[in-house]
C-alpha cells in the first residue's frame, strides 16, 4: 500500500532520511514531470491523531525546504506505485495548473467566534417579532462576516470561508497569499481584531496550501 | 525544519480559548473504538436525526428570511412562518435536553467539504 503525502513539480529538493506515518521512510519518485512524495505500508492505514500530525509534518518539511507542493488528502492511499502513477497522469494537467497557482504562496487561516452566544430571537411570544429579530440577526452576521473576510480576501489570490451559526457564530476561512504580502495581511488582521472587541479572532499560518489544491473560482 | 504550533499564530485577540474547545471537538472526530452500548447507539442515532432536522430547519429559515428581505411575504405569512419556526425550535430544544446534546453536537464534519451546518 502506498500513502501519498504530496505532489510537487520537478524542482523538488532531495529530502533524505525523512520519516512519515508509523516511521515509514518517505520516498520521492517521478511521474513524468511531476514528483510524488509517498511512503510504503504493508496494509491499509488507519490514520489516527498521530497519523494526522505525521502526514502534516512531511508536508511541512517539504515546504520548509522551499518546495512548492500540493498536499494530498489524508486518506490518499494507492495499491502500488503503478496505481499512483496512473492517478497522477489522469489529473496531470490540473495538478500542473494547481502547482502554478500556489507557487510562491502560502495559506493563512482565520477563525472568528462570538465570545458569547447571541441571544435567541427576541419577542418569544410574538411570531412576527420573532421572524423580524431572526432577520435582523442574520443581517448583522452577514455584516460581521463581510467586515472580516472582504479586506483579507482583497489581499489574497484565492479564499474560502465557512460560516456556522448554530450554537453561536463561528467563521473559519483560508486565504492563499503571496509570501511577500504576509506583513500586510497581518497588519489588516490586527486592525480587524481592534475593530471587533466582541469577537475572538485568531490568524494562523503560514501553512501549505491545503485548501487550494483543487481548482475553484474565487469567492 | 518543522514549526511548533505556537509559531503558527500570526495574530489573535486576547481570548482564544473558544478555539481550543473546537480542537477538543475535532479530537472526538477520531473514533478510538466501536461503542456498542445500546444507550450510546440510541443517542448517536438521535444526534444524526436531529442534525438532519436542524439542517432542514436552517435551510427553510434562510429561505423565509430571504423572502422577508425581498418583501414577498405578507404579514400573515410571516406570522405563520414565525409560529412554525418557534414551535420547531422549542421542540428541538426539548429533544436536545432529552438526549443531552449541545448545539455543537448537531453538526457533521464532512472532511474536505467542511462542516454540514
Amino acid at each position: 500500500m502506498i500513502h501519498l503525502y504530496a505532489i510537487a513539480g520537478d524542482s523538488l529538493p532531495r529530502r533524505d532520511g525523512l520519516a512519515g506515518i508509523d516511521g515509514a521512510a518517505v520516498e520521492i519518485s517521478s511521474v513524468d514531470d511531476l514528483r510524488v512524495v509517498f511512503s510504503r505500508h504493508e496494509r491499509g492505514l488507519h490514520v489516527d491523531e498521530n497519523g494526522v500530525v505525521e502526514h502534516a509534518r512531511v508536508i511541512d518539511d517539504l515546504t520548509s525546504a522551499g518546495a512548492t507542493v500540493l498536499p494530498a488528502r489524508l486518506q490518499s492511499d494507492y495499491a502500488d506505485e503503478g496505481a499512483l502513477a496512473t492517478a497522477v497522469r489522469e489529473r496531470a494537467l490540473s495538478l500542473r495548473n494547481a502547482l502554478q497557482r500556489v507557487a510562491g504562496r502560502v495559506e493563512l487561516g482565520v477563525r472568528a467566534a462570538e465570545r458569547t452566544t447571541s441571544e435567541r430571537a427576541a419577542g418569544a411570544d410574538d411570531p412576527a417579532a420573532y421572524m423580524r429579530a431572526r432577520l435582523a440577526d442574520a443581517q448583522r452576521l452577514d455584516q460581521v462576516v463581510a467586515a472580516i473576510h472582504e479586506p483579507l480576501a482583497a489581499l489574497s489570490d484565492d479564499s474560502v470561508r465557512h460560516v456556522v451559526t448554530i450554537g453561536g457564530f463561528k467563521m473559519s476561512s483560508a486565504y492563499l497569499v503571496k509570501k511577500e504580502t504576509l506583513d500586510d495581511f497581518r497588519s489588516v488582521f490586527d486592525t480587524i481584531v481592534s475593530e471587533h472587541p466582541d469577537l475572538a479572532l485568531v490568524c494562523t499560518g503560514p501553512w501549505p496550501p491545503y485548501s487550494f489544491v483543487a481548482a475553484r473560482g474565487r469567492e | 525544519m518543522s514549526h511548533e504550533a505556537g509559531d503558527r499564530i500570526l495574530g489573535a485577540s486576547d481570548d482564544v480559548e473558544l478555539f481550543a474547545e473546537q480542537l477538543d471537538n475535532l479530537r472526538d472526530a477520531f473514533p478510538r473504538r466501536i461503542n456498542a452500548d445500546p444507550e450510546n447507539v440510541e443517542r448517536g442515532l438521535a444526534q444524526l436525526v436531529l442534525t438532519l432536522i436542524e439542517l432542514l430547519r436552517q435551510l427553510m429559515e434562510r429561505q423565509a428570511l430571504r423572502r422577508m428581505e425581498q418583501g414577498t411575504l405578507s404579514e400573515e405569512q410571516i406570522e405563520r412562518l414565525g409560529t412554525t419556526f418557534m414551535k420547531l425550535q422549542e421542540r428541538m430544544d426539548e429533544l436536545k435536553v432529552h438526549f443531552e446534546l449541545r448545539d455543537e453536537d448537531l453538526n457533521l464534519n464532512l472532511g474536505p467539504l467542511g462542516d454540514l451546518l
